[in-house]
């Protein structure tokens, strides 16, 4: 049975009431950021290894929490049900892994270009092929530039916390863009963790469609409302400045979505040992691994810093050309062939031959924390064939 | 939607343009207006840019002339020539991704069904034979298999017209068309047939040379729909422009195609039948 | 020059045959002495019309 919960505004639901420790799969903590989040509907379909939270949000929905929910057929209609709800004016919420995030893929700017509020979660695995259900975040890289916002959770706690404040986030009339809250598969999501949850009892203010910056598409809200080609065919020209200013737009509030970050998020990242000469800096579960190579790397008397980055969109480049200024060496760690975080990093930078693009593991190999910090030995005292 | 809401206040009243006024004034909103009023009534569509002769165009206004309810209609189309007279309709219109329509208006009704319990919101997905067809057969009959509440309408014009006249899975087969230089090898797809055992409460094939006939079957389709399930309403549009006749030729040609493979026929279940009987609607 | 419809309404006998052929919008109006009259401006040329009035009291030129 669902329980009363009462409306809180967010910034005490998530900033200030006292929570409570529990020891739960990531999994179980989408269901609980969900619960909390005053959630109208959502749409789920099967994939490893996000099933899980969405069998739970299902649970949610059968208690009453949610007031709808219903498996589709495949991504690609999940996302685009999800599209057809928000344009209704609700607030939704879905996942997905891997291959079916590249078969949502059209969505993505479709949910960007109609500037919804939709947060998904992605529980990123291989993809095909050869095929892997096991962690990796290649799927990112891909989704770097759909004009969605990115969260990158490292942990369960994470994953709880981004989830609710994706929510408030994306709904500021200023931004109003969908939110990817993004978690290496397997890793987070079925494992268990610490996670320190705010009472149950509570939700957030449901969401208001007069706060967007678009009229709600309910044949209430003049002016009536279309989308995408109209402009097309009335005129080449006018459909090429509509679409361009239009993704100015995107881009000015994803721009506009770094102050709230910093308010909910606590900052789009962060730094640990901020006068360190060496860096590891990294997102997700690699950040992790990362905190266990420090510690190998303290006890042969090497100082070495880390920088946790967790908005991957807005990119935080003010704050890491800051916090890397003094450094001699950074070393960017991650779960997927590219080394797309290590581009992201080289790109804003100044002196980027500081910038080391690995260790990197995928396919779902684990990342030893002894491979970061042999990657940082090498470089310090040279040579490819210096092994401890 | 309340009448305020388009109704402007006497101060601003005549700063607005007359299309608009007269849309108002002498528009279908809050009226009973249908295909026999054409004519009489301010059409929601206005200049559209379809071409001269086009049987979708027709099928469109046909289609926005029987709607009961355009002061409460939602149209879902996706790319094609459908959506050249739809963009310009005064009410809420969306073009999304191509093939997805269905999907989209599943997840559209049922919020505003969430949102506005108590009021009738009429999903109408109104697209071309590719986007149901083609791309989209699979979101399209899922949509059915769920029993969603949504009016699916293709303009059929048997070929993509928008993109230069390729061949659409329901050209009739030996057609020669682009990407199909040797004529289609496979009969035209039967979307109507899977209408009627994929849980569509009604369905119906109808040509634009029958106007008073496709503004029944649009309007019976959309009230059904209100309470009972799914429906489904196929209308040949035939497309001078790449089916290459003469555009005085449109009606012509769909009312050849009634007498052979697009006879006008209607399937009702019992239960969406009772119903309208009940109601008192036709 | 534009090709556009006009309306003999000597002829015309207001079956609306016309105005339920006709793809474009607002084009033929059905008038209060029960005739079709036809605004030229929004008129394409298409013919279909002229093709459709039993009456042949409908012209292109």
């Amino acid at each position: 049975m669902m329980i009363q919960q009462q409306v809180v505004d967010a910034e005490y639901m998530l900033l200030q009431a006292e929570r409570e420790k529990t020891f739960i799969t990531g999994s179980e903590a989408v269901a609980e950021a969900v619960k909390r989040a005053n959630v109208d509907m959502a749409v789920a379909y099967p994939i490893t290894p996000q099933s899980e939270s969405m069998h739970l949000i299902g649970e949610l929905y059968a208690k009453g929490y949610l007031k709808d929910y219903y498996r589709g057929e495949n991504e690609f209609a999940v996302m685009a049900s999800i599209h057809g709800a928000s344009l209704g004016g609700g607030r939704v919420f879905t996942a997905t892994s891997g291959p079916g995030t590249l078969r949502a893929m059209e969505m993505f700017p479709v949910w960007a270009g109609s500037r919804q509020p939709i947060v998904c979660a992605f529980m990123c695995r291989g993809v095909s092929l050869p095929p892997s259900i096991q962690p990796e975040n290649i799927e990112m890289s891909m989704l770097l530039d759909t004009g969605m916002l990115m969260f990158h959770a490292e942990t369960a706690q994470d994953f709880f916390d981004m989830i609710l404040k994706a929510y408030v986030i994306a709904e500021q009339p200023e931004v109003h863009l969908p939110v990817g809250v993004f978690a290496d598969g397997f890793l987070v999501t079925h494992t268990r963790d610490q996670v320190k949850l705010p009472p149950e009892n509570l939700k957030l203010p449901a969401y208001d469609p007069g706060c967007a910056p678009v009229p709600v598409f309910d044949m209430e809200t003049p002016p009536m409302r279309i989308t995408r080609d109209p402009l097309l065919n009335k005129s080449n020209f006018i459909s090429y400045a509509a679409n361009a200013s239009w993704h100015q737009e995107i881009l000015a509030a994803a721009d506009r979505a770094r102050k709230h970050i910093d308010r909910y998020l606590g900052g789009l990242l962060e730094v640990v040992n901020p006068n360190a000469k060496i860096f590891i800096v990294a997102s997700g579960t690699a950040v992790s691994q990362s905190r266990e190579a420090l510690r190998h790397l303290e006890k042969e008397g090497i100082e070495a810093g880390l920088i946790k980055i967790k908005s991957i969109r807005p990119f935080p480049e003010s704050e890491l050309v800051k916090a890397t200024a003094n450094a001699d060496l950074i070393v960017v760690p991650e779960f997927n062939a590219g080394g797309w975080l290590a581009r992201e990093i080289k790109a804003v930078l100044d002196h980027n031959s500081r910038v080391v693009s690995g260790p990197r593991v995928f396919g779902g190999m684990t990342l030893p924390p002894e491979l970061i910090a042999k990657e940082i030995k090498q470089r310090l005292y040279g040579g490819v064939n210096h092994v401890e | 939607m309340s009448n305020k809401i388009i109704t402007p206040v006497e101060e601003f009243a005549d700063l607005l343009p007359d299309e608009y006024k007269e849309l108002i004034n002498k528009g279908p909103f809050f009226k009973t207006k249908g295909i026999e009023d054409l004519g009489t009534f301010k059409e929601i569509i206005d200049e559209h840019p379809h071409c001269a002769g086009c049987g979708v165009a027709l099928g469109v206004r046909l289609t926005a002339a029987a709607l009961p309810s355009p002061e409460d209609t939602l149209i879902i189309g996706t790319p094609g020539c459908s959506f050249f007279g739809l963009s310009q309709a005064a009410l809420n219109y969306s073009t999304t991704a191509f093939g997805n329509q269905n999907a989209v208006a599943s997840g559209l009704k049922r919020m505003l069904t969430i949102r506005y319990p108590e009021q009738n919101k009429d999903v109408v997905v109104l697209v071309g034979d590719g986007g149901i067809a083609d791309i989209g057969l699979d979101l399209t009959l899922h949509s059915w298999f769920r029993r969603e509440k949504i009016t699916t309408i293709m303009v059929d014009n048997e070929v993509y017209g928008n993109t230069g006249g390729q061949e659409s899975g329901m050209s009739t087969q030996g057609k020669v068309l682009n990407m199909a230089p040797k004529g289609k090898l496979f009969p035209k797809l039967p979307v109507f047939d899977m209408a009627k055992i994929s849980g569509c409460a009604y369905a119906v094939r109808v040509t634009v040379a029958s106007p008073q006939k496709v503004g029944r079957a649009v309007r019976k389709a959309i009230l059904i729909a209100r309470e009972i399930g799914p429906t489904y309403v196929q209308i040949y549009t035939p497309c001078p422009t790449n089916l290459k006749f003469p555009p005085n030729q449109t009606v012509k040609i769909a009312k050849e195609a009634e007498k052979d493979y697009y006879a006008y026929e209607e399937f009702i279940t019992a239960e969406a039948q009772d119903y309208l009987d009940k109601n008192n609607l036709k | 020059m534009y090709v556009k419809v006009r309306v003999d309404e000597d002829k015309c006998i207001g079956c609306k045959l016309c105005i339920l052929a006709c793809p474009d919008p607002n084009v033929l109006t059905y008038t209060e002495n029960k005739k079709v009259s036809a605004d030229e401006n929004r008129c394409k040329g298409c013919g279909l019309c002229v093709a459709n009035c039993p009456k042949d009291a409908l012209v292109i030129s």
